[in-house]
């Protein structure tokens, strides 16, 4: 499984694109340096800052719709000109193939909050009137480590379809449906979509301020949700590869 | 007190790691091993085909690269033994004929003075005749006896320091008669400096003389040259002759022992003699080739390295 | 029997309603080129990806090295190297990238392995030139060279030489050759162009919508449909006993009650017209026949020959 998703990692090369992906890290944590500093003020809590840097649109539309496209990227590798049928024959189980390639997306997820966290650290320190409080930066890394690992889980279902699909604009478009989708479903129902459910995980025990939910929070149906998504789509995934011509 | 129960339950955690990660890797090498033991059985078998697979960081790399190895070169000598076969069975059937045709043909010239159904004139021709074939018959065998030494690698070689121009002439002084006997003009460049290098003498005169035997027998042309040149730690010898030349079919094949272009077959030749030569030639870790030259004829080019 | 590297027995598949494949009976003897001719859509790609277990089978069974592949891919699969259909590789890789990743992914037989299998098939190692930027010739090499990359027992080739220039074509020929004949590999190739599979098949094995309408080896098939004089008279058996009693005439065969086939063209007709009459029996007709492999082929297909 180490060596698949090596491989992975190699077949990567050349595609400026992926890690281009990554700096749009920084737009967040950026934008919230500017905004706090010209037009807000944290009152020296960090917090307030890190709702913005960090938790705020990173979470609910600019990760998952990263992970998107590099779902649809990773996947669009092979299918663009037939491989898979050179991948079978080697072999390579199908299972592995499709986690070895969710373990990239899981290991780009935490490397693109880790980047968060540094840029939101660094630009939090430019601002003078925010403490460096070491607790609070932890909290922040835990939080970021968190998030990065549990979207990489709530974005599965995506990479599920474009392991379907031979193009790659379905899958985008789904992504940025399923992003949008979770944000308004939010106040229906909140364990319907992966994408409100990681909202629930992250923002517990009321450690984001200013996240106000207005039903009652329970953690494991959250954990839940993302599970059956999740068992969903490896069984999706696991027909479409097994599904021969 | 909860500081150290942290610390314990890393340290645990640290281990139980370690352990996993062992446990797999031992995983893996039983499986190489018993992917090498099925591998082995079908290469016993007979199997030369059979590959085992290996990554760079496998712990069980060398070893099954060497057993690879061993299997194409098992394959290669098979094959190699099987060419080997193939190449004797061929050459005792061209032997046979070589044999038994002349052989047949002298008892019937035998017979025939035997039994007297020749006299006077005739008769003397039919021995004379008879004497000849049984002269080629005896240098065919001896040929063949030196092709067997050598292809046996029982000849002896005494490689001495020599003045290869001084050899050649040398060679050439006992040619003039015979070249002139068949009516062949001849130009000879040889330089009056020493050119020393190593040779077996013997070898040298058995090389030059099958190429100019060949030359007088099989070009049907009325001029040999013979050349020799140096050129750096190389000595090349230089035999052409303005005769018909070699056919672009036969000239791959002319070196094969035994090989007669469909030509030359009629004629006094035995198929030894450039095959004798070329490899004298290679045991002297030199080069012979030939080639058509521009304005008819065949060109011979012997290359030997100055020191072994 | 168990000198069969491939057999398949009865091997079925439908797409829908429509029979892709018929009952076909395959049989790939092993150290031997096999050729499978067809035309294009006859069937051949559905019969390989189906013995490669790429494709699932309606009904029938295959024998990859004696047993059937399913659950024992990782022992069956290191074992073959294959070409199905268009090769795809990375586009963002250079072709020896490429091979590298196969080779992290298979293993290789010695360490040099993506070296050499770039030389054997005529492709620069370790050049800056991206997959996508190669031609379709080029492309078709790396497949090759993918698929030799292991130095597999069994090579399953589609058309390996599609896109080939004529050079590119004889290089593959010859190499393929080499391998069988030098070192007993087993190879099945598919083809829709009769020059290639009879220069380099030994066996062949003709398909058509499907069916596999004839296996023989090319031998016999040479045999068949060289030369030979076909001679139509009134009593066979009469016939064949003055050929070979009066003549010594050993090479012929018999086709019905009135057609006799003599492959021994260089027979004097005229003499053996005269030896038939005397003894009653009349020659209605007698004609040298020349059967090329491609009025063969027309035959049994029963159509317009090779697309």
């Amino acid at each position: 499984m180490l060596k698949l998703i090596q491989i992975e990692f190699l077949k990567l090369r050349r595609r400026k694109f992926v890690w281009m992906m990554m700096l749009s890290a920084l737009i967040m944590p950026f934008l919230a340096f500017l905004l706090f500093k010209y037009a807000w003020t944290a009152d020296g809590d960090p917090r307030q800052f890190y709702k913005w840097s960090a938790f705020g649109f990173t979470l609910w539309i600019i990760l998952p719709v990263v992970l998107g496209i590099l779902s649809t990227m990773l996947m669009y590798n092979e299918n663009q000109y037939d491989m898979l049928k050179q991948l079978w024959i080697v072999p390579v189980s199908k299972m592995r193939y499709f986690f070895s390639k969710f373990f990239v997306v899981l290991i780009y997820a935490v490397c693109f909050m880790m980047v968060t966290f540094i840029s939101s650290v660094m630009f939090s320190v430019l601002l003078e009137d925010i403490a460096l409080d070491w607790g609070n930066v932890l909290f922040l890394m835990k939080k970021c480590l968190e998030s990065g690992v549990i979207i990489a889980f709530v974005i599965l279902p995506i990479l599920a379809i474009a392991t379907t699909q031979k193009g790659y604009i379905l899958p985008v478009s789904i992504t940025l449906v399923y992003a949008l989708l979770g944000f308004i479903i939010m106040p229906i129902n909140m364990y319907l979509s992966p994408v409100s459910s990681m909202a629930v995980i992250v923002a517990r025990n009321g450690d984001i301020p200013g996240l106000v939910f207005t039903q009652a929070m329970n953690i494991p149906l959250a954990f839940l949700c993302i599970l059956v998504w999740d068992m969903i789509s490896v069984l999706l995934a696991n027909i479409a590869l097994g599904k021969r011509n | 007190m909860m500081n150290w129960f942290y610390i314990l339950a890393f340290v645990l955690a640290i281990c139980l790691i370690i352990i996993f990660y062992l446990v797999t890797k031992l995983q893996r090498v039983a499986e190489q091993i018993s992917i090498i033991e099925d591998s082995l059985g079908d290469i016993k078998k007979g199997n030369w085909n059979r590959r085992i697979l290996v990554n760079e960081n496998d712990m069980t790399k060398t070893i099954c690269y060497s057993i690879n190895d061993i299997a194409i070169n098992s394959q290669t000598q098979l094959i190699q033994l099987k060419q080997s076969e193939q190449a004797y069975k061929r050459l005792m059937t061209s032997l046979s004929h070589d044999v038994k045709t002349p052989l047949t043909s002298l008892v019937g010239y035998l017979e025939a003075i035997q039994k007297k159904f020749v006299t006077g004139e005739e008769k003397e021709e039919y021995i004379e005749v008879a004497l000849n074939k049984a002269h080629h018959l005896k240098d065919f065998v001896e040929s063949l006896f030196d092709w067997v030494k050598l292809d046996a690698k029982e000849q002896v070689f005494q490689l001495k320091q020599s003045d290869i121009n001084e050899l050649t002439r040398d060679i050439l002084a006992d040619w003039i008669p015979t070249f002139e006997e068949n009516r062949f003009d001849y130009h000879i460049d040889i330089s009056d400096e020493e050119c020393l290098i190593q040779l077996d003498q013997n070898s040298y005169m058995r090389m030059v003389n099958n190429l100019l035997q060949n030359a007088i027998a099989h070009s049907k042309g009325t001029k040999i040259n013979l050349k020799i040149m140096e050129k750096g730690e190389e000595v090349i010898v230089q035999i052409s002759d303005n005769g018909k030349g070699i056919s672009p079919h036969d000239m791959p094949h002319i070196f094969d022992r035994l090989y007669q272009s469909d030509e030359s077959r009629s004629t006094n030749g035995n198929g030894l003699g450039l095959a004798i030569a070329k490899e004298l030639v290679h045991l002297h870790k030199g080069t012979i080739y030939a080639e058509n030259s521009l304005s008819g004829g065949t060109v011979f080019m012997i290359k030997l390295p100055k020191a072994l | 029997m168990t000198n069969y590297i491939i057999e398949t027995k009865q091997l079925t598949k439908l797409f829908g309603n429509q029979k892709a494949v018929n009952n076909v009976n395959l049989h790939v003897k092993k150290g031997r080129i096999y050729g499978l001719l067809g035309r294009n859509g006859a069937g051949k790609t559905t019969i390989m990806k189906m013995i490669l277990g790429l494709t699932s089978i309606t009904s029938g069974e295959v024998d990859v090295f004696g047993k059937n592949i399913k659950g024992r891919e990782k022992q069956v699969y290191p074992r073959i190297g294959a070409i199905i259909e268009t090769p795809g590789f990375y586009p963002n890789l250079t072709g020896t990238e490429n091979l590298e990743i196969f080779a992290k992914l298979r293993g290789t037989p010695a360490p040099n392995a993506v070296k050499n299998a770039l030389e054997v098939v005529g492709l620069p190692y370790k050049d800056k030139k991206l997959f996508s930027e190669y031609s379709l010739g080029m492309k078709q090499r790396l497949g090759i060279a993918n698929a030799i990359l292991h130095d597999p027992e069994l090579l399953i080739l589609d058309e390996p030489t599609n896109g080939l220039d004529p050079i590119g074509i004889a290089e593959v020929r010859d190499f393929i050759k080499n391998l069988s004949v030098e070192r007993g590999k087993t190879v099945l190739i598919s083809s829709h162009i009769l020059s290639e599979i009879s220069l380099l098949a030994d066996d062949i094995g003709i398909i058509d919508h499907g069916v596999l309408l004839e296996e023989s080896s090319m031998e016999e098939l040479r045999r068949k449909n060289g030369n030979y004089i076909l001679l139509h008279v009134s009593d066979v058996s009469k016939a064949t006993l003055i050929l070979e009693r009066q003549f010594g005439l050993k090479d012929y065969s018999v086709h019905d009650d009135h057609m006799l086939r003599i492959y021994d063209t260089s027979l004097d007709m005229a003499s053996v017209n005269k030896a038939l009459m005397l003894d009653e029996v009349s020659v209605i007709s007698s004609q040298l026949c020349n059967d090329t492999l491609e009025d063969y082929f027309r035959k049994i297909t029963g159509g317009d020959g090779i697309a």
